[in-house]
C-alpha cells in the first residue's frame, strides 16, 4: 500500500498487534487481535482502542488519521498471512457503518489487494451465507481475505 | 525484544503484550460470537451468471455439503409428509369410527366396538386376578 503506516508491536504468537495512532485527539493505542474462529484456519480481525488500560472494541476515535490506521491494518494482515499463509481473515464491523467503512477501504484498494490476496464478500447475515468474490457496489455483511 | 523489518518497510517489533490483552473482555467475546454466527460460510471461488439465474460452481467440499443438505432436506420433507398422512388417517378413523377390523372368522367388527370389548376383557381378567389374590 502506498500510504504511510505506523510502527507495530506484535506478540510472540503473532496474534496480537498494537500501534499508536497520532492525530488531532492525541496519541491513542490501537489494538488488533486475530481471534481464532470455529472454522479451522479462519481468524476474526478485531480492532480496539486502549482506553485507561482497558480494551474498548466499540469506541469511535475519529483521530483524523484513518488512512494511516487502515494502511497499518493492511500491513498487519500481510505480516500475519506471511506467518500463516493458509489462513483466512474475516473482517466485519460491530456496526453497519463500520462494516461499510471497511468495505469502502477494500474497494478503494482492490486492485492493489488483488495482487497478493483473494477477497470475498458475504451478504447473508443468517449464518448460512457463502463467501463469493468481492465486487464493488454490493453491500456486504462481512469480508474474507486470503492469500493467493 | 526483536526487530523484524518486513518487505513493506513497516517495522514490526516482537515483544510481550501488555497486561490488558490477558484480561477477559465481554466485548471481545461478543465480537467472536458474532463472527462465528455469520462468518463460517464456504468460500465460493467461481460464480457465473446465466441470464437471471446464478450458477454457482463451488469447491468439492462445498458441493458435497450442498448435495448433503439437499438430500437431508428432501428426506425431512418426505418424513414430514408421511407423518402428516398417518396422523390424518388415524384422525379420520377416530372421528368417524368407520374402520372395520376383520375377525379371524371373517366377520367385521367396528374398531370402536372391538376396543370396548378389549377393554372389557382386560378389566375382567384384572378383576379375576385381584379376586384370587384376595383369597390367598
Amino acid at each position: 500500500m502506498e500510504q504511510n503506516s505506523y510502527e507495530v508491536k506484535v506478540s510472540q504468537d503473532r496474534q496480537q498487534y498494537w500501534f499508536v495512532s497520532s492525530g488531532k485527539n492525541g496519541d491513542i493505542t490501537k489494538v488488533v487481535t486475530m481471534q481464532t474462529m470455529k472454522r479451522a484456519g479462519r481468524f476474526n480481525l478485531a480492532l480496539a482502542d486502549e482506553i485507561n488500560g482497558k480494551l474498548d472494541y466499540k469506541s469511535k476515535t475519529d483521530n483524523g488519521d484513518l488512512d494511516y490506521v487502515f494502511a497499518t491494518i493492511s500491513e498487519i494482515v500481510i505480516y500475519f498471512t506471511k506467518f500463516f499463509p493458509a489462513s483466512e481473515i474475516f473482517i466485519t464491523g460491530n456496526t453497519p457503518v463500520k462494516t461499510r467503512l471497511y468495505q469502502m477501504k477494500v474497494s478503494n484498494n482492490l486492485e492493489w489487494i488483488n495482487n497478493e490476496f483473494e477477497v470475498f464478500g458475504m451478504t447473508d447475515e443468517s449464518g448460512n451465507g457463502d463467501f463469493t468474490p468481492f465486487k464493488m457496489g454490493i453491500n456486504y455483511k462481512g469480508i474474507l481475505v486470503t492469500r493467493k | 525484544m526483536e526487530n523484524i523489518n518486513e518487505g513493506s518497510g513497516v517495522k514490526f517489533v516482537l515483544t510481550d503484550p501488555p497486561e490488558y490483552f490477558n484480561e477477559p473482555n465481554a466485548e471481545l467475546e461478543e465480537k467472536v460470537a458474532y463472527a462465528n454466527k455469520i462468518g463460517l460460510g464456504e468460500v465460493v471461488r467461481d460464480v457465473k451468471t446465466e441470464g437471471t439465474q446464478q450458477v454457482v460452481k463451488t469447491t468439492k467440499a462445498a458441493q458435497n455439503y450442498v448435495y448433503k443438505t439437499k438430500v437431508e432436506a428432501l428426506a425431512a420433507r418426505k418424513a414430514a409428509s408421511e407423518t402428516s398422512k398417518k396422523s390424518r388417517s388415524s384422525f379420520t378413523n377416530r372421528k368417524t369410527g368407520s374402520s372395520v377390523v376383520k375377525k379371524a372368522d371373517g366377520s367385521g367388527v367396528k374398531k370402536s366396538d372391538e376396543l370396548t370389548q378389549r377393554k372389557l376383557g382386560h378389566s375382567l381378567k384384572e378383576g379375576a386376578k385381584r379376586g384370587k389374590n384376595d383369597l390367598k
